[in-house]
């Protein structure tokens, strides 16, 4: 399966704007550095010819060590799906779209009231994701806050797994021993650590700390994933005006030595392991103080981290589809759609985002099928105009002729459902039956939707000795945490 | 002949414009009833069709092209049927009021109107009241619809309303108005028949007025 295809990309950068930043990322991580907490990944780096300062931990990392680095990239990612139907080739040319992850929050189904998220949450996100049109990689959108903190991550795992086939992506595994028992449970779905390793139907995600920081086990972690051949994102996030530059050059500056000493790590540990570069460079907003994940800056650097990305030969993973709005509507819309669209045309390889409000921190279930329909528009406009003899139809308008319908003719219908959006839940109807069906909301809409997709049995049952093996996993690593909740 | 009937309904549920002409001839030349073939064959067909378009099942196009279908397959039974064995076929006038050119809407109502199943003379653009009941009387048609997009023109519209009443002309006809700036009060207002939001409405404000509907 491909994702979204592009015809023409929309170019955030120039070829010159792309080797500014690279050769500032460079000449920045030789005469800065970035601090390495893990010891791990602090040796690898002055082993490959970094200089390191034991007292800060600052590696300061020549260009060569970069060079190197990339020179181990492999030719491409693929995040496999438990049904491989799902698999999605991180080309390069084709566009993903994942859920957005890890809100903390979740609007009631039946009640409306907002609550902290609980497993039947996930089980209701993966229900209505599997009934999109453009969704190709599942992310547990909430934490199953019902289960034990220490074993949370795994249990999400879980939930996921039997609720959904698409590949699962998560970014909660902070320990490399939880990297351990994650692994262990997707190996146990698809047989033995071999097979996960040539078809990992799990990714991680990893953030560094902005600016210039990486963190001991949230590096470890990712470095236990690359070594079961794991792909992991490593995310970079700094926030223009508070932990990088105001300017957005400048803010992408420091996002690329985050990303470049990250990928080095990973790199030098375990050559060849697939890595995505995961970006969510916003601003705050200077008068409420809160992270403006829906402004315009979030998408427009997405799309510039994903030509970075290209030219270093490795897939994006963009934040985008982000609203800071309370509730579903205008400013949703308008906020999700503005980086939604920049993502697309600067053929992002995976955009994760959808169904989450306030910022990425609370789910509303609705917002998945406005938002599949959102896609579906842009997806429209990645299709762009085909011209071809077929669709020039000079044969057909001569044999309309002057003053005659188009309407009647097969090639009409030939091209209608590729060449015009087709709305699901868009209303274009006249205003007096829209008040004759009671006048309902986009919002009124999606929830009916919702309901159809809420009965709907999950895709691919996984087999009832591999539920027992997972939760065999989760029984040890629950005895194993140190602060067993 | 039963045969027959059911794959004329097909051919218009298939949109089979291409083919429905030489399945009526053939069906002609194995015995069957022309006036069989149109009212238990392709009118049957084209009512399906509509319905599915009505459900959401089918765009606008299929329909088209099923009504191009039944129009071709009619044109082979319809000379063959005998004097005084005639069918009904209720006929609709629309028009564009006196000044204004537009049409998009309009063509889209005959359009809709005729793939279900009704005989629409579209007179066209830029038409006085004194045309329009003139060209009604002579065709004899049932309904009179007519259309306006500026809010100048529309008066045109009580006009012609008033018109008809005047020279006696309302009764046994039934006035429906459309276009962009008309609403359900404006309709009220004027004492015409009804109006419609977009072209499948108006197909429901027909039938509800003269069809089977």
């Amino acid at each position: 399966m491909s994702g979204i295809s592009v015809r023409r990309g929309y170019p955030m950068l120039g070829p010159a704007d792309l080797d500014a930043i690279h050769g500032a990322a460079l000449e920045g991580l030789e005469r800065v550095g970035v601090r390495i907490g893990t010891a791990r990944g602090r040796r690898l780096l002055q082993e490959a010819g970094a200089r390191i300062d034991e007292a800060t931990h600052i590696a300061k990392i020549p260009a060569g060590v970069i060079e190197e680095s990339r020179s181990r990239i492999p030719s491409e990612v693929v995040l496999f799906g438990r049904n491989p139907a799902w698999d999605a080739h991180l080309d390069l040319e084709h566009v993903h779209i994942t859920n957005d992850g890890n809100g903390p929050l979740a609007i009631d189904w039946q009640t409306g009231e907002r609550r902290p998220s609980t497993s039947k949450d996930l089980e209701r996100c993966a229900l209505v994701s599997n009934a999109l049109e453009n969704l190709h990689v599942f992310w547990p959108m909430v934490p199953c806050q019902d289960a034990p903190a220490s074993v949370r991550t795994l249990v999400d795992l879980k939930t996921s797994l039997i609720w959904n086939d698409k590949h699962v992506e998560f970014a909660t595994a902070v320990t490399p021993q939880e990297a351990r028992h994650l692994t262990a449970m997707a190996a146990a779905v698809v047989g033995d650590l071999k097979e996960l390793r040539r078809r990992p139907i799990i990714s991680s995600v990893h953030t560094s700390i902005a600016p210039l920081q990486y963190d001991a086990r949230n590096m470890d972690t990712a470095l236990a994933f690359g070594e079961a051949g794991v792909p992991v994102s490593i995310f970079t996030m700094p926030s223009p005006g508070v932990s990088g530059p105001v300017t957005l050059a400048g803010s992408l500056v420091v996002a690329a030595m985050e990303f470049l000493s990250g990928l080095a790590m990973c790199q030098l540990a375990n050559p060849g392991c697939p890595v995505i570069w995961g970006t969510g460079v916003a601003p705050l907003d200077m008068k409420t103080a809160t992270r403006a994940g829906g402004g315009p800056e979030e998408g427009m650097t997405g799309a510039a981290v994903t030509e970075l990305a290209h030219f270093y030969g490795v897939p994006s993973l963009c934040g985008g589809f982000v609203s800071t709005a309370s509730a579903p509507g205008t400013q949703a819309a308008m906020e999700k759609f503005v980086s939604g669209l920049s993502l697309v045309l600067a053929r992002a390889d995976m955009i994760c985002g959808i169904g989450l409000l306030e910022d990425c921190r609370t789910l509303w279930l609705e917002q998945l099928f406005i938002e599949d329909e959102m896609i579906s528009m842009i997806r429209r406009v990645a299709d762009g105009i085909a011209v071809t003899e077929e669709t020039l139809a000079l044969d057909v308008i001569e044999k309309v002729g002057v003053g005659g319908t188009f309407l009647g003719q097969r090639h009409t219908m030939n091209h209608l459902k590729r060449e015009h959006f087709l709305p699901k839940l868009l209303d274009r109807r006249a205003y007096d039956l829209w008040v004759a069906d009671g006048r309902r909301s986009m919002e009124d809409r999606a929830r009916a939707l919702v309901r159809e997709a809420l009965e709907r049995e999950p895709p691919n049952p996984l087999d009832a000795d591999v539920v027992t093996e997972l939760d065999r996993i989760i029984g040890e690593a629950r005895r194993l945490a140190p602060l067993a909740a | 002949m039963k045969e027959y009937v059911e794959r004329l309904r097909q051919a218009v549920i298939d949109y089979d414009m291409e083919g429905i002409g030489a399945l009526a001839e053939e069906a002609l030349a194995k015995g069957l009833d022309p006036l069989v073939g149109i009212e238990e064959g392709l009118a049957v067909g084209i009512r399906e069709v509509g319905r599915r378009f009505g459900a959401g099942e089918l765009f606008l196009p299929e329909l088209v092209m099923a009504a191009e279908a039944m129009r071709a397959g009619v044109a082979v039974f319809q000379p063959r049927i005998p004097e005084g064995a005639g069918r009904t076929v209720h006929r609709v006038l629309l028009a564009t009021v006196q000044d204004d050119i537009h049409e998009i809407g309009k063509n889209l109502v005959a359009t809709m109107l005729t793939a279900n199943g009704y005989e629409v003379v579209d007179i066209g653009v830029n038409k006085p009241v004194e045309e329009i009941l003139k060209e009604a009387e002579r065709i004899g048609a049932e309904v009179i619809g007519v259309s306006a997009l500026m809010t100048t023109t529309m008066p045109r519209m009580k006009e012609l309303i008033d018109a008809a009443v005047l020279r006696g002309a309302r009764h046994g006809k039934r006035y429906i108005v459309g276009g962009a700036p008309v609403t359900e009060q404006y309709s009220k207002d004027i004492r015409a028949d009804g109006t419609a939001g977009d072209a499948p409405g108006a197909v429901q404000l027909v039938n509800r007025l003269v069809g089977d509907g």
